[in-house]
């Protein structure tokens, strides 16, 4: 039978704060700023390097109060690649296909849409990057 | 000189601040639509102001709004800026500290700390001072922060202008509060309160967070709050005064504690409209041609002067004249002189020999 993956979430060189319901992650390596939702902020605390996609899935559901597939923890693990946020990449075992948001909503309904997993990436607001000097060019 | 819409824009911004530095009690209802909002939106985050707004509005119905949106993401940006902002605090006191220097915390996080959350004002340098035989030895120990990312700034006038006061008793009244694994040293609530309110006085883009600021500290002071020490002689004790009048005039602080609830509900009208069109007018900041450019292409140096010409307030400041009842241009003029005596130098050269040749 084959090995099922325990992901560990990367805790080097980041800055983390948690707000309300979310998790605001700052990655000194880039400079990058990243946003979790309540979910996403469950699966990246709960990747431990020894909880596996089936536990995690089990986690969730009793922490969220809903029921929670694995395809829901794919779909949170694949952002969390994505942005850096875990040491290794997890290999998908065989036999399980990357689900799009889409088709997740569609398989849940519409009442666990909120819940989905969303990693977003913070961008300062263009006012805000204007905070940066800005440089008036001499007259011609 | 205030025009209309600047008078405006200037209040809705006092409108959507007004208590947002508050958990409790709360700031009164928030009584402004979604277009006006969307007005002021972009000087709120360009005067760094969009997380105190953010707060402000979460719990209305404006934070459905596309104006909304920017507020909270500069609110969660603050957020991850403060703790990163927190940790460079730690890592500055631990060196200067191990060089036997024992710094004072001012501004930034030394006043973040009494918001609801540190993210709701923005971080800049990190602001220290340290005794006059300090500065030296201090400078050299933090060499190693220069080319990071880590900005550190130890000269303040704000600091220099105590009035008469020695370093020691200054010193005397600093106190240590806890930041993350370590004490840090921070101003006496009196001084600290001085220092703000001087500091929003002379500086020449005024932000309507140091304003907030200003609010937050008049409703956390204690009982025991010494008000000579924080006043000081005149002039500054007038200015302070005014500060103090422009937080409860603006953004609703109550006076009516303070010594000073007399001066604060008699301030200048020249004062508050120049607070207003400062607010208004907000840019960030700006590398400009030297004005020297302008003498051989004088196309565009009306703009050129008025964007440099000084407020009235900073003016005032630096003239260490009182707030009076007339604007103070003269001291605009002789700011603005001062501040450029080099081209008036260049542009009367200039025309001497363009009228020799001619």
């Amino acid at each position: 039978m084959e090995q099922q993956p325990a992901p560990l979430a990367r805790t080097r060189n980041l800055v983390v704060r948690e707000v309300s319901d979310e998790l605001l992650i700052y990655d000194l390596d880039n400079d990058k700023a990243h946003c979790l939702n309540k979910s996403a902020a469950l699966v990246w605390k709960n990747c431990n390097g020894t909880v596996t996609i089936p536990d995690l899935a089990q986690l969730l559901a009793s922490e969220l109060q809903s029921p929670i597939d694995e395809d829901f923890i794919w779909l949170a693990l694949d952002q969390l690649q994505k942005f850096h946020l875990l040491e290794q990449e997890v290999a998908r075992p065989a036999g399980v296909h990357a689900l799009s948001r889409r088709q997740l909503m569609k398989g849940l309904g519409v009442a666990a849409v909120v819940a989905l997993p969303l990693v977003i990436s913070l961008v300062a607001p263009t006012a805000l990057q204007a905070q940066t000097v800005i440089i008036i060019p001499p007259p011609k | 000189v205030l025009d209309r819409s600047n008078a405006s824009t200037g209040r809705l911004i006092a409108t959507v601040l007004t208590g947002a530095w508050r958990s409790a009690p709360p700031p009164p209802p928030l009584e402004i639509t979604p277009s006006a909002l969307s007005l002021v939106v972009e000087k709120l985050l360009i005067s760094r102001a969009g997380a105190l707004a953010w707060w402000r509005i979460r719990y209305s119905d404006l934070r459905e709004t596309a104006a909304a949106v920017e507020l909270s993401n500069a609110y969660r940006l603050f957020t991850l800026k403060a703790a990163l902002h927190e940790r460079n605090i730690e890592l500055v006191f631990k060196h200067l500290r191990s060089a036997n220097i024992e710094p004072i915390l001012i501004k930034g996080w030394s006043i973040a700390r009494f918001y609801p959350e540190q993210g709701l004002r923005p971080y800049g340098d990190i602001d220290l001072c340290v005794s006059s035989d300090d500065l030296a030895p201090a400078q050299a120990a933090l060499k190693s922060f220069q080319g990071s990312a880590i900005d550190i700034d130890l000269i303040h006038d704000e600091i220099d202008g105590m009035g008469n006061r020695s370093w020691k008793e200054f010193f005397s009244r600093t106190h240590l509060v806890r930041l993350g694994n370590m004490d840090v040293r921070v101003l006496g609530l009196e001084d600290h309160l001085r220092v703000l309110c001087l500091h929003m006085l002379k500086g020449p883009r005024m932000s309507p967070v140091l304003l907030c600021d200003i609010a937050l500290m008049l409703e956390k002071l204690p009982g025991h709050f010494d008000w000579e020490v924080c006043l000081g002689d005149r002039p500054q004790s007038d200015w302070i005064a005014c500060a103090i009048g422009l937080a409860h005039q603006l953004l609703g602080v109550s006076v009516d504690q303070t010594p000073v609830a007399d001066r604060a509900r008699h301030l200048p009208q020249w004062l508050i409209s120049g607070v207003l069109k400062q607010w208004a007018t907000y840019r960030p900041m700006e590398y400009m041609a030297p004005l020297a450019t302008y003498l051989r292409h004088p196309q565009g140096i009306t703009t050129a002067l008025r964007i440099r010409w000084p407020s009235p307030i900073e003016s005032a400041v630096v003239f260490r004249r009182p707030f009076t009842r007339t604007p103070p241009l003269p001291y605009q003029l002789g700011h603005f002189v001062s501040l450029r005596k080099v081209f008036i130098g260049q542009l009367l050269d200039s025309l001497r020999q363009r009228s020799t040749a001619s």
